[in-house]
């Protein structure tokens, strides 16, 4: 940490990509020279308001896209990252999986010590119903009426841990009865 | 700010920075709230009349949080009254990689070409090419380009440090 780390309400610009390009290229440049801002632009990146930022749009597209891909019977789907190497990530963490069985009208995920959750619920195109936070249980009883009978509901899990961390489940669909 | 207008808006901001703060700075939290608050109110932007989005109060939260990491970081010293724990500073769990990759690292990292060096640090923080590309205004294949190419060069200059991926 320097002097002359960018306030951080620019590193949340630049996490939600409202800064101009000159700026974000200047701030981003700062970022990745200190390990302080590195973090400060981890946890900007982790609790954006899913509203508030464009690429939260884009992972709601790519919820989609993946939707879409089960329902035409895809066989192979890859996310076209690069393929780098994990271990030098810093946010490597244990992952959350669904426990729940289908028409189980309680959503249920594998559990991480310690940590409280929130729960994103949304109709398969993507209409945000009802976010649940400060949930201390890795299970959440989806509200009667919440949707129309037979209608899928998409719900993602992100999970804050004792440390701070913050993981992010994948888009879970489960169809209603 | 009218009175149930002040609850509401403490009340979102109490929320969102509970969401924010790394749990080491919890004990904090009513402080970074005030503080929050004072931001708010300071806020020129904002028209007085109308309540703040709710966007905006994440913002101020989230940059109350930092202010207060980056205050606690630049006082490492003990106050006198440290031995009242309610007053103890809360304890940063960051601290010295015993390993050294962290200082390896950010070494390696000062040495890449400066694009290669933006992208490769944000996807440090846990961005994706995606969210890269969004934040430099770049297109997706280049963020993408750019991290893979930035990380074969952290992995080699690593390697030339002893460490093994």
């Amino acid at each position: 940490m320097s002097e002359d780390c960018p306030a951080p309400a620019e590193i949340w610009d630049l996490a939600s990509g409202t800064l101009d390009a000159d700026r974000a290229r200047a701030v981003a440049l700062h970022v990745a020279d200190c390990r302080s801002c590195r973090e400060a632009a981890a946890l900007a990146r982790e609790v954006l308001p899913p509203r508030s930022s464009s690429f939260r749009t884009a992972w709601w597209t790519a919820a989609a896209a993946a939707v879409a891909a089960v329902a035409l019977g895809a066989w192979f789907w890859r996310a076209p990252e690069p393929a780098v190497a994990p271990i030098f990530r810093l946010d490597a963490a244990p992952t959350i999986e669904s426990l729940g069985a289908p028409g189980d009208p309680v959503l249920r995920w594998t559990p991480i010590e310690g940590a409280t959750y929130a729960v994103t619920l949304a109709r398969a195109d993507l209409t945000v119903l009802e976010v649940r936070g400060g949930l201390a249980v890795p299970e959440l009883a989806v509200p009667p009426g919440i949707l129309a009978p037979g209608e899928p509901l998409l719900w993602q899990v992100v999970a804050r841990t004792a440390d701070g961390r913050t993981i992010r489940s994948r888009t879970f669909r489960v169809a209603r009865e | 700010m009218t009175s149930p207008d002040y609850a509401e808006i403490r009340g979102r901001l109490v929320r969102a920075v509970r969401q924010v703060c790394p749990g080491w700075l919890r004990g904090r939290a009513e402080d970074i709230v005030q503080n929050a608050l004072v931001k708010l109110l300071q806020g020129s932007a904002r028209e007085a009349s109308t309540p703040p989005a709710a966007s905006y109060l994440w913002r101020v939260a989230y940059s109350a949080t930092v202010d207060e990491i980056r205050r606690l970081r630049r006082r490492p010293e003990v106050p006198w009254d440290a031995e009242d724990p309610g007053r103890a500073e809360p304890a940063d769990p960051s601290g010295t990689d015993p390993s050294g990759l962290d200082d390896a690292v950010d070494a390696c990292l000062r040495g890449l070409l400066e694009p290669r060096r933006i992208a490769v640090g944000l996807h440090l923080a846990g961005f994706s090419a995606k969210e890269i590309a969004v934040s430099l205004h770049w297109t997706d294949k280049a963020a993408r380009n750019l991290v893979f190419r930035g990380m074969v060069d952290l992995r080699t200059c690593l390697s030339g440090k002893g460490f093994r991926a």
